[in-house]
């Protein structure tokens, strides 16, 4: 028989106190807890993702709420823009890092990944669910348009991913 | 001295960054936003060439900043060259009005095209902070 239990204080809560059996009911509760706590750090990990980017859409609304924000004639945000990124930020599979949030002198977001100059991707959501994306991958570089209907499409996450790579 | 209607590929032009999110002071690095062109699509540059840096921040004060209808901040200045923005297939327009600027003209109708410029010229360019 195994116990688990949560030791208040403990600094991580995944970090369960064991107390190891031998029988098969142990051996199945110690499978079913090592499962409970790969889900329990998916969620984490996904919440926390989540709620930096729309915190940082939030925060990019209200800071390009004006037109010429930069002095040179940029647009305000856009609003159909804006709520396209919202729907596009909570589409994002959970395994994908958290991009940066921008708005572009045309008013349309833009989520960015990048490591470094030299390798950077991002994506313009359209105010009609166009995805006009480019990518900057040491000297190759791509660009595109795609759309967002159902899901985020592989083009996308493939060059997100190719970022990492 | 007069400037040449000629701008040679290894002259530095000069866009000064009024947004904070044109650059990446931890990284040390000018952001494809601060070269996405405006609805004109007419960047605006300087050419900044053989000039001091007290004199470059004189003409983004004078000529860039003090110029726009509202107040902004002058962060810095990306310093990009000529060369660079004619392989990307762009064109360089020296009007001189104000003295010294340029417009960057020539792009292309498609954002997802204009991006990928903006990124490369942002791969090549120098970031150099006010302060």
């Amino acid at each position: 028989m195994m116990t688990i239990s949560y030791v208040v204080g403990r600094p991580n809560p995944l970090d369960f106190a064991t107390n190891p059996g031998v029988s098969d009911d142990a051996e199945k509760i110690r499978h079913e807890s090592d499962e409970l706590k790969q889900s329990f750090a998916r969620t984490i990990s996904f919440g926390d993702r989540l709620s930096r980017t729309l915190e940082d859409l939030l925060k990019a609304r209200h800071e390009y709420s004006e037109d010429n924000w930069d002095g040179y004639g940029a647009r305000g945000i856009d609003k159909q823009s804006f709520e396209n990124a919202l729907r596009f930020a909570l589409s994002l599979p959970s395994g994908i890092p958290a991009p940066n949030i921008d708005v572009m002198p045309s008013g349309k977001v833009a989520f960015i990944w990048s490591e470094g100059k030299r390798r950077v991707f991002s994506v313009i959501i359209g105010s009609r669910n166009e995805l006009s994306y480019a990518g900057l991958y040491g000297v190759t570089k791509t660009y595109g348009i795609e759309y967002f209907n159902d899901g985020i499409p592989d083009t996308i996450l493939n060059n997100i991913n190719r970022v990492y790579s | 001295m007069a400037l040449s209607n000629i701008v040679s590929p290894n002259e530095s032009l000069g866009r000064y960054l009024t947004d904070k999110n044109y650059f990446s002071r931890m990284n040390k690095e000018v952001k494809f936003k601060a070269f996405m062109p405006p609805l004109d699509k007419c960047l605006s540059v300087y050419r900044i060439d053989g000039l001091q840096l007290d004199e470059i921040w004189d003409i983004g004060q004078n000529m860039v900043v003090l110029a726009m209808p509202q107040p902004r901040k002058l962060y810095g200045v990306a310093d990009i060259k000529a060369g660079i923005v004619e392989r990307e297939k762009l064109e360089i327009d020296p009007d001189d009005v104000p003295p010294r600027h340029a417009n960057i003209i020539g792009w292309p109708e498609d954002q997802a095209q204009q991006m990928s410029i903006a990124q490369g010229l942002a791969a090549e360019a120098i970031l150099v902070l006010k302060e």
